[in-house]
């Protein structure tokens, strides 16, 4: 328990260096549900786990040497332990969850989630299994703060609950990202063909419902 | 004289539409029009950019042999001065568009034009300066040193291909073209050979009034031209199906084209000046080297979508360095070697670092990568909002034109 919140301080010590306090309540919150209780070597795991929320600001291998001296220093020398933090933002997520979760998807999200749904089931189960390996890849590049589980959530569970809180721009870049994995997986030809042949279907099965997904293209 | 000199001067201009044929046929079809249009703007805005500076800083006064310094905004007083300009805007055009080729199917619209501008009316010219500069009085330096570039294998094409990898370096290949977990290459195949070969044809037929233009006289020595043009275009077709066969690979049809445009490239330098077999030879070895050069640039993954860098940049370089070694006058000369090095190093290390900082810039302004979106729609969308071929094209990645 003392090794738990004292390597929960030292990283607090280290991020505020350079993060603002969303982003390191977002780094942290990520050190509590899966790395705590793991050896001190996980850190190395964690930190490339968080790489996107301070690449930008500051190179690994400074937050890395940073953190090892801060772990053993006294207890004075360390910012004080951020729990109530930590505590008040789960809580205000669980808030929004019961939020988003009365949310429903509108008709134009239903429909890409039926074009998403239908184009992936389409790719062999291996390549499938890499694409989302890629699309996990990028999403955590490209959408921050909370988004990024939405999205990760949505394409473990294929619920389209989860497409509710973003909105069209969001949702096209989604799409966008969801092709560039293809690319990267399939290779530029076939994503090309994958995507307009997922598209040309679900036109022709879906009548005039089907220019709901234009928005998103 | 200047009738038959106005022929081959359209013949020059015919080359941008073999250009434009060959690069939008390579293209995949739903960037075919962005192609189109790129190398259209290049002629119409770099032939106004060359007009405006281009041409005096190339050909004005040149007594320090390093920039031409008068004839901005030129008017004559002599009527061969007019076509000769006609001439010369035409060969800037052709080393601007060399980019579009390499850059194409990820290159924003305006960013690329930007970029073609000031290849015509800046990096073109000032290296030209040094070759070909003094036509008002004067001579460039490297000209004064010995250099021999007849019809510019060096002087338009390689500096259009150092251009070209510039770009690619600071845009990135196209999405997917190398495998994130290998590293190897793959195919994007053009959408139409069809227009691809006739494009290829077009360039050859092009190059007739390329080279022997270059004369800048209606003599006899045009037919040596030409005909030396000719074999050195079909020799490198020759060496790159012989590469091809002897490697036991396919003999692909663009692979051949570009072999054939080596060949034509590198005779460019010294058609004037080389016997037919030294030609031959000439162009032989630019299909080897079009070959091996799209090979190795695969391997550094640099994405060149037409190939315009081996074509223009490594074959336009052993094209020069063989007009020194293979001078009818003076062969295997080393002196003539070594000076010819001396230019293809110096316009290497002029046009690659000024066009590199010029994209560089341009990406970090008005931004010269298409966005992943773009890229997944198509240029033709989201550039132009006009298809190439909106009733045969069934693979749409975008919404229709009419929202």
């Amino acid at each position: 328990m003392e090794d738990r919140i004292r390597q929960r301080r030292a990283l607090f010590t280290v991020l505020q260096q350079w993060l603002d306090e969303a982003t390191v309540l977002e780094a942290l919150q990520i050190f509590e549900e899966q790395f705590q209780g793991r050896p001190t070597i996980a850190v190395h795991d964690y930190l490339t786990r968080i790489a996107p929320l301070y690449q930008d600001k500051v190179d690994a291998k400074t937050l890395r040497r940073e953190l090892m001296q801060v772990l053993v220093r006294t207890s004075q020398q360390l910012a004080p332990d951020p729990l109530p933090q930590l505590q008040q933002l789960r809580a205000r997520q669980q808030a929004e969850q019961r939020i988003e979760f009365n949310l429903q998807p509108s008709a134009e999200q239903l429909a890409l989630h039926q074009l998403i749904s239908s184009m992936l089931q389409k790719v062999p189960l291996p390549q499938r299994k890499q694409l989302h390996t890629h699309i996990a890849r990028q999403l955590k590049t490209r959408f921050r703060n909370g988004s990024y589980d939405q999205l990760a959530q949505y394409m473990l569970a294929e619920n389209p609950v989860y497409l509710a809180r973003f909105d069209d721009a969001a949702l096209r870049d989604f799409l966008s990202l969801i092709y560039v994995a293809a690319c990267e997986v399939l290779g530029p030809v076939a994503a090309d063909q994958w995507l307009g042949a997922g598209i040309a279907a679900f036109r022709a099965s879906h009548g005039a419902a089907a220019q709901a997904i234009n928005r998103y293209l | 004289m200047s009738r038959l000199f106005v022929s081959l001067v359209l013949l020059v201009f015919f080359m941008q539409t073999g250009f434009a044929l060959l690069e939008s046929g390579m293209a995949r079809s739903k960037n075919a029009v962005n192609v189109i249009m790129k190398n259209y703007m290049d002629v119409c805005l770099g032939s106004l950019v060359f007009w405006a500076v281009g041409f005096g800083l190339m050909f004005g006064l040149n007594e320090s042999g390093f920039l031409g310094m008068s004839h901005l905004f030129p008017d004559f007083d002599e009527d061969w001065s007019f076509t000769f300009l006609l001439f010369q805007t035409m060969f800037a055009a052709t080393a601007a568009t060399i980019a579009s080729g390499a850059m194409a199917e990820r290159t924003r619209y305006m960013g690329y034009l930007v970029g073609a501008m000031l290849i015509t009316g800046l990096i073109y010219p000032v290296f030209g300066s040094w070759v070909w500069g003094g036509f008002f009085g004067g001579k460039g330096w490297l000209a004064e040193l010995g250099f021999i570039d007849f019809a510019g294998s060096t002087v338009v094409h390689s500096v259009g291909a150092w251009c070209a990898l510039a770009g690619i370096m600071v845009v990135g290949p196209r999405l997917g073209r190398f495998d994130p977990v290998t590293g190897k290459g793959r195919l994007i195949p053009g959408h139409n050979l069809t227009i691809v070969a006739l494009g290829g044809f077009i360039l050859w037929l092009g190059w007739f009034g390329f080279n022997a233009g270059s004369t800048l006289q209606g003599d006899a020595s045009l037919g040596k031209i030409a005909l030396n043009t000719h074999l050195a275009a079909c020799a490198g077709a020759a060496g790159i199906f012989l590469c091809q066969a002897l490697l036991g690979r396919p003999v692909l049809l663009t692979l051949t084209i570009n072999g054939s445009l080596g060949g034509l490239v590198a005779i460019t330098a010294g058609c004037a000046t080389m016997s037919m077999g030294h030609a031959i030879v000439t162009g032989l070895i630019a299909g080897v080297i079009v070959m091996l050069g799209t090979l190795m640039l695969e391997m550094l993954q640099l994405d060149d979508a037409v190939g315009a860098i081996p074509v223009h940049g490594f074959a336009g370089v052993w094209g020069t360095l063989a007009a020194g070694w293979f001078l009818q006058s003076d062969p295997y000369n080393l002196h003539n070697l070594w000076v010819q090095a001396v230019g293809c190093v110096v316009a290497f290390l002029w046009a690659f670092p000024l066009a590199l900082l010029v994209y560089w810039v341009l990406e970090k302004t008005i931004g010269l990568r298409a966005s992943n979106l773009q890229q997944q729609r198509g240029l033709d969308f989201t550039e132009h909002h006009e298809l190439g071929y909106p009733e045969f094209d069934h693979v749409r990645l975008h919404k229709p034109l009419a929202q």
